[in-house]
């Protein structure tokens, strides 16, 4: 009974029929690993790493088995469609003895991250490094730093003993005395595992699509190979390169290189990128790869369609690649690209004024040829590339009308010295004229909302202080802007401010634990003021009690303290749809972190969804399937809110291998919170797999961000402190006499009017059955927001009028002793 | 204990528990750890067929020790590159290794026979430049058989006659040829090819302890089970190592899921022969459980885990 399955031989014995060019690589077998299988960490624009390194693993295989004498090179995969393991990887290299093992990799990290890196197995042993043995692997390494690094032309950090690495170089004895990566623990054999460059950053991955650039790559460790076996290169010509546009420094789409009759166009919208983006000006890597040049000088000539060509005299290197990159120079004419006028066509005094031009002016011209009418006193300032001119406005008189011209004096600062396009008609000449008014001054104070914490479902005894305003803030003497008491003992702890879009918040991290079922004021500073001066004027009190409870049994998921080595970058995770790959990336923060917990370092999440797809999810991945948790704990994680109304859910695989989520949690807060999820008692949703029921124990998959329809389009999270915690009875939990009110009180709800929930805090000074009810001003009953037993203290219920027209409504408290009614007004 | 904590114990149970009403096997207690310590680097456990010993290698596959279970003994037979594709004969007296060296950045490979109470060991080839197969004990044990896609090899392995054991001269053996399942008898200078998948290649074959079943995985896939004769095909679902129980009736091996760069977790499974029995043995555990093997008394079996470097023994009820 034999039946087909879609494998296909991964042994290739070297072919007779091919001419061996180079000889000393007899008796020596090679094992290739092209990391990961399918389409398994993804890269930017759904290219993922396993695809790239498995076209470089099969490029160098054809090298070596047709130019070499080699035994045989074995490959561990052959095809996108094969899933193999790790295990399978190193038992079927062992079990044919191979003499080497090269798992080639690409690495993954934040956007603006590219370099080198190699992993030989090692570890250090009292006070020294130690290499794995069979040895090679560190000389391998130390080979491909050099040639492979030179080939890729970007930054390398190093070959280094994969334990020391991950674990510390300068520990000095590890625990553990033995290769930290798979491939290298398990390999019988020398073995290196490399990284060439970062699949997260998209001027190498625009490269990376590229089926010439991964030749590059390919050949480059050929070259490794012979020098590891002690063999000369031979001769062969290659010529490389990026074409850009001289103006904006970018890769340039479709420009033919020509070295006589070898003539290479470099990619297009057309020719390749159109199977990685629908935005035929998204991607460019300007790349040429010209093979078997004859080893000689030669012509180089670029040409490309809206640039003067140019022909460069170069010499060909015989056993090296000859890398020229060109930047042609357009021969269109300058002229201003973009402006900070708004859309309102308004600019505020004090705000810059930025006019950018399609490429590098010469400053002089410029200067000389600007104009504003009616005058005012201005400095002017460039940027380092030239291309963009700001203006200070600060002298500019409120609520007027400016025009700023350019006269035709003006021209870019290439070779070409071509005048400016100011009429935007295609051709050089023409006055530039910008008209703006100004807007008018700022004389209104900030405005406080979201206080926090209020009386809380879960209580916290540390809970995080803020409060948000909505504009900056002159911070001086920020230290007493917030005041956290108890009676008259003030709280001790630490301020932070920061800064979100248009928005500030103030944070306080209170440094001790907060006492049980106590009544705690937050006061906030009148003397609190925008950057204009304009002060809030009264002081804010607000009110919270603490409750009975407190975590405990807490266990520590992720506390973001050593890196993000466990997490991949949103783009590995083929579930992540729906985004914009350059604005979607993940880094470690130490800026901005949890200051309860002493955190030092923190996950910083930044999104940006694609607003032309309907659907939209980021997954942002944990790798390591440890630690468990039980199903019943508490799922927790302090989440800086950046306000926008976009979402966030926690994700766990559990027992049964199905993946559970929380309810989605609009982050509509900015600066610090703590976010629950209680796994037994909430709503939990399944995900592919899943059932919406957690079976036994349960680890975390991901942290996953969905778009909220009119929120703004991109942002950021910031997680720190994730961890799964029991709730508990608080030690010393007794009511001081203090902590009991001495009489029926209900307060003002807060905010008020409100639209559509609110808050009212009540206070009992001894425990009973009572009612909370909202009525209309016509007396009828439209919400029963309490009807039972309550204990004495401090309380608050919070009170969503979503579905209540606008109006005036009463609330009632009765008591067993006595009755008060408030007024609260809803506006839609 | 330092693995469990007493909740997290009693959840294993339970979970485990929970699960045996059909394939009637009961983790019984935690794992404990059989060979460990500060310097502990071991792994891929392998019971003798006695029962009384289990042999293991350290990482890099360099080494191999055995522990006698009565005396908790533990001795280095060898420190030679000799750990992957060891096998035990079937007296519990020998293992047959493959042994490298390295020279001139070639790995050279020869047969090697140890005594592993004696310590000795008997080459049984020269030093070769390339042996890209595993060696097999064949016939009883009397003989060792290598067989590479360029030829079939046949040695005496030294090892004396054993009562019975000429009756079982010329007995088939199933070893790996060039990816492919093959079986062949020692007087014929050919195998035949019993692969169930064209196009497929298989790793880790492992014949039942009764001579009549094959365990393996297909290269990038599955793990299977089938007769010898090529019938009786089962899926077993994805996992790796398989190792037999003895009596035929699961197989253990290991569920892991990687990142291309260690393992992110790892269980160890009891997979049902007969029935479609699929009972994570592990769960509960924080161990990354890999390479299982069970013992021939029915009632062990041994793991390893590469975040300790130390071997496991998980004792399991089996009604």
């Amino acid at each position: 009974m034999k039946k087909f399955i879609a494998l296909f031989a991964f042994i290739l014995f070297l072919s007779p029929l091919q001419a061996q060019e180079v000889t000393g690589l007899d008796g020596f077998s090679l094992f290739l690993d092209p990391g990961h299988s399918q389409t398994e960490n993804q890269g930017l624009y759904n290219y993922s790493e396993a695809q790239k390194v498995l076209r470089v693993g099969l490029a160098l295989r054809e090298m070596l088995l047709t130019q070499t004498d080699i035994d045989t090179v074995y490959i561990s995969r052959t095809n996108d469609s094969q899933q193999v393991s790790l295990s399978q990887r190193t038992d079927l290299a062992n079990s044919l003895a191979a003499d080497f093992f090269h798992s080639i990799h690409s690495n993954a990290g934040a956007s603006t991250t590219n370099n080198t890196l190699f992993l030989h197995g090692g570890w250090r042993s009292n006070g020294q490094t130690v290499e794995k043995s069979p040895a090679g692997g560190k000389e391998m390494g130390d080979i491909m730093e050099d040639i492979h690094t030179d080939a890729m032309r970007i930054p390398t950090i190093g070959n280094w003993a994969d334990r020391n690495f991950y674990q510390g170089a300068n520990v000095n004895h590890h625990t553990n005395q033995w290769p930290y990566l798979f491939v290298n623990r398990t390999s019988s054999m020398a073995s290196i595992l490399s990284e060439s460059g970062f699949h997260t950053n998209p001027e190498q991955q625009q490269r990376n699509l590229n089926a010439e650039w991964k030749r590059l790559e390919a050949q480059s460790f050929f070259w490794v190979m012979l020098e590891y076996l002690g063999v000369e290169r031979p001769q062969k010509g290659i010529a490389a390169g990026i074409i850009t546009d001289y103006d904006s420094n970018e890769p340039l789409n479709g420009a033919i290189v020509s070295i006589g009759d070898s003539v290479y166009t470099t990619d297009t919208y057309e020719s390749l990128f159109s199977n990685y983006s629908g935005d035929p000006e998204a991607l460019k890597n300007g790349f040429y790869y010209l093979e078997d040049i004859a080893i000689d000088s030669a012509e180089l000539v670029v040409e490309a369609e809206g640039f003067y060509s140019q022909t460069i005299s170069i010499d060909i290197d015989s056993t090296d690649f000859t890398f020229t990159d060109v930047a042609l120079i357009s021969s269109v004419a300058p002229f201003v690209e973009t402006t900070s006028v708004g859309d309102d066509n308004t600019i505020n005094p004090g705000e810059d004024l930025v006019i950018t031009f399609s490429r590098a002016m010469n400053k002089a011209s410029v200067d000389s040829s600007i104009q504003l009418s009616p005058e005012a006193n201005w400095v002017r300032s460039w940027n380092s590339a030239g291309n963009e001119l700001t203006i200070t406005t600060g002298n500019f008189t409120f609520e007027s009308n400016y025009t700023l011209t350019i006269d035709t004096t003006a021209f870019d600062n290439s070779p070409f010295a071509h005048m400016i396009d100011g009429d935007n008609d295609g051709n050089e000449g023409g006055i530039y004229t910008l008209s703006f008014n100004t807007g008018q001054e700022d004389i209104i104070a900030p405005v406080v909302s979201n206080i926090y914490p209020t009386n809380t479902r879960f209580s916290e005894l540390k809970p995080i202080v803020s409060a948000t305003f909505s504009e900056q803030l002159d911070t001086t003497g920020i230290n007493s802007f917030i005041e956290l008491r108890k009676g008259t003992y003030v709280v001790p702890g630490t301020i932070k401010y920061y800064v979100v879009g248009e928005k500030s918040v103030l944070n306080f991290f209170p440094s001790e634990r907060l006492d049980p079922s106590s009544n705690y004021k937050i006061e906030i500073s009148g003397a609190i003021r925008d950057t204009v001066g304009n002060a809030i004027g009264s002081n804010i009190i607000r009110t919270f009690p603490t409750g009975d409870q407190e975590f405990n049994s807490i266990t520590s998921v992720d506390h973001f303290e050593n890196g993000l080595g466990a997490w991949w970058q949103p783009s590995q995770s083929g579930s992540t749809t729906g985004y914009t790959p350059d604005e979607t990336f993940v880094e470690a923060t130490s800026e901005t972190v949890n200051l309860i917990t002493g955190s030092s370092s923190a996950m910083h999440l930044h999104y940006g969804f694609d607003l032309n797809e309907t659907e939209h999810l980021i997954r942002e991945y944990r790798n390591v399937g440890l630690p468990k948790f039980s199903n019943t704990k508490i799922l927790q994680s302090y989440v800086f809110g950046d306000g926008s109304g976009n979402k966030f859910r926690f994700m766990v695989r559990d027992a049964s291998n199905q993946l559970e989520g929380s309810p989605w949690y609009s982050v509509d807060w900015i600066g610090w919170k703590l976010v629950s999820w209680d796994m037994a008692a909430d709503s939990v949703f399944g995900w592919v797999n899943g059932n919406g029921v957690i079976n036994g124990n349960a680890y975390i998959d991901s942290y996953q961000l969905t778009y909220t329809q009119g929120s703004p389009a991109a942002g950021s999270f910031i997680f720190d402190d994730l961890r799964a915690v029991n709730q508990g009875k608080a030690t010393s939990s007794e009511l001081s006499s203090e902590d009991v009110p001495t009489r029926v009180s209900l307060e003002q709800n807060y905010p008020n009017p409100f639209n559509p929930s609110t808050k009212i805090n009540y206070a009992l000074p001894e425990a009973g059955n009572i009612t909370l009810v909202v009525y209309d001003m016509l007396g009828r009953e439209v919400a029963t927001l309490i009807d039972g037993y309550q204990s004495e203290g401090f309380h608050s219920i919070n009170f969503n009028a979503s579905s209540l027209s606008s109006g005036v409504y009463l609330y009632r408290l009765t008591t067993p002793s006595s009755s008060v009614v408030k007024k609260m007004t809803l506006i839609k | 204990m330092k693995y469990l904590s007493n909740l997290t114990l009693i959840l294993l149970i339970l979970a485990v528990s929970s699960l045996q009403l059909n394939a009637q096997i009961t983790v019984v207690g935690e794992p404990e750890v059989l060979i460990g310590g500060e310097n502990a680097e071991y792994m891929n456990p392998r019971w003798a067929p006695n029962g009384e010993y289990l042999a293991f290698t350290s990482a890099r596959n360099i080494g191999l020790w055995m522990v006698d279970l009565s005396t908790n003994q533990t001795k280095q037979i060898t420190d030679e590159t000799a750990g992957f594709g060891f096998s035990w004969s079937n007296d519990s007296e020998s293992i047959l290794a493959r042994v490298s060296e390295y020279e001139n950045r070639r790995n050279k490979h020869a047969i090697t026979v140890y005594d592993v109470e004696s310590g000795t060991q008997n080459r049984i080839t020269d030093l070769r430049n390339s042996m890209p197969a595993i060696p097999k004990w064949a016939n009883a044990d009397q003989n060792i058989v290598l067989i590479t896609d360029d030829s079939i090899e046949a040695f005496e392995s030294g090892k004396e006659e054993t009562p019975g054991a000429q009756k079982a001269v010329n007995q088939r053996f199933y070893v790996l040829k060039s990816g492919s399942i093959a079986t062949g008898r020692i007087p014929e200078n050919s195998t035949a090819d019993i692969s169930p998948f064209e196009n497929a290649e298989y790793i880790n074959l492992e014949l039942s302890p009764d001579g009549s079943k094959l365990a393996f995985e297909v290269y990038g896939g599955n793990l299977y089970v089938m007769n010898i004769d090529g019938t009786g095909l089962k899926d077993l679902g994805r996992a790796n190592r398989p190792r037999w129980s003895p009596d035929g009736e699961y197989v253990v091996a290991m569920v892991a899921n990687d990142n291309g760069y260690q393992f992110t977790e790892s269980n160890i499974y009891a997979l049902g022969v007969e029935n479609n029995a699929r009972i994570n043995l592990t769960e509960g555990t924080n161990l990354i459980a890999t390479n299982p093997d069970w013992s021939p008394t029915g009632d062990r079996i041994a793991f390893d885990s590469p975040e300790t470097g130390n071997i496991y023994v998980l004792t399991i009820n089996k009604q």
